[in-house]
């Protein structure tokens, strides 16, 4: 995946037939790495305005996966934004909202992997055993490196 | 024209200092906790869209986060810190609010 071509809030990447493939596997990867629910609060929740809260936080995080996922679908079915060649590669062209659905997606597939690891922290060695059931993990934290270090370089030039 | 007109003062009740009143003073946190998975430049870029902070500012507290486990974010009344909260998770960074005691 380069990137060809920047204006103020717009980038086109160039994407070969692997990198498209890739992408979209990684993407799927959001399926079948379900992510843990999160806490609103570290402290016990004991009150009702703090219970309804995480109520509401479950329930807001749900409705934004369904969106983001239709989101991503809509951008790499869209022939004006997903621009794809006779030869399988694609010119993905992306507002600041789509890199930022992008990212999203892409990081929620990141930790996933990494929850489906066990939590691991590898700057401390901590290296689980990839076997057949976490190879997928392993593959996903590959790619969302790379596919999130490029989308962040190329907006980073704009800051 | 002439008479005149007695203007009644509305009547101010007081509201005893309680959980109601708790909820909107500036007194919840909002922190970050290190997940040791998430790319620096990733937080950095979050901790800048979401608060509109400057680069230096946003990986000021992304290295809080990354050297210290976390980083008080901000303080701020419960409803602005649960908005905070819920904007950061949807990047999947691990965000909690907390009462300032």
């Amino acid at each position: 995946m380069k990137l060809l071509k920047r204006a103020p809030g717009k980038w086109v990447f160039r994407l070969s037939r692997r990198d498209r493939e890739a992408l979209q596997t990684t993407l799927w990867l959001r399926t079948v790495l379900a992510r843990k629910p999160r806490s609103l609060s570290s402290d016990t929740i004991t009150s009702n305005s703090l219970r309804s809260a995480q109520d509401d936080l479950d329930q807001a995080l749900q409705e934004h996966r369904q969106e983001l996922a239709r989101n991503v679908d809509d951008l790499l079915k869209d022939p004006k934004r997903c621009a794809v060649a006779e030869n399988g590669s694609c010119d993905l062209t992306l507002t600041s909202d789509d890199v930022e659905t992008l990212l999203q997606a892409l990081n929620e597939v990141r930790v996933g992997a990494w929850e489906k690891l066990g939590h691991p922290n590898f700057e401390a060695g901590e290296v689980p055993e990839p076997d057949e059931d976490n190879l997928h993990a392993y593959w996903a934290l590959q790619l969302t490196d790379a596919f999130q270090g490029l989308l962040l370089m190329a907006i980073s030039d704009e800051d | 024209m002439g008479g005149s007109i007695e203007i009644q003062r509305p009547q101010i009740e007081t509201t005893p200092k309680g959980k109601t009143a708790d909820k909107f003073e500036a007194g919840y946190l909002v922190v970050c906790w290190n997940d040791p998975i998430n790319l620096m430049p990733y937080v950095t870029h979050v901790f800048q869209t979401v608060f509109g902070w400057e680069k230096t500012k946003a990986e000021r507290h992304m290295r809080e986060v990354h050297e210290l486990g976390k980083s008080t974010l901000v303080r701020e009344t419960f409803e602005k810190a649960e908005f905070y909260v819920h904007k950061l998770q949807k990047y999947s960074l691990q965000a909690t609010l907390e009462r300032d005691e």
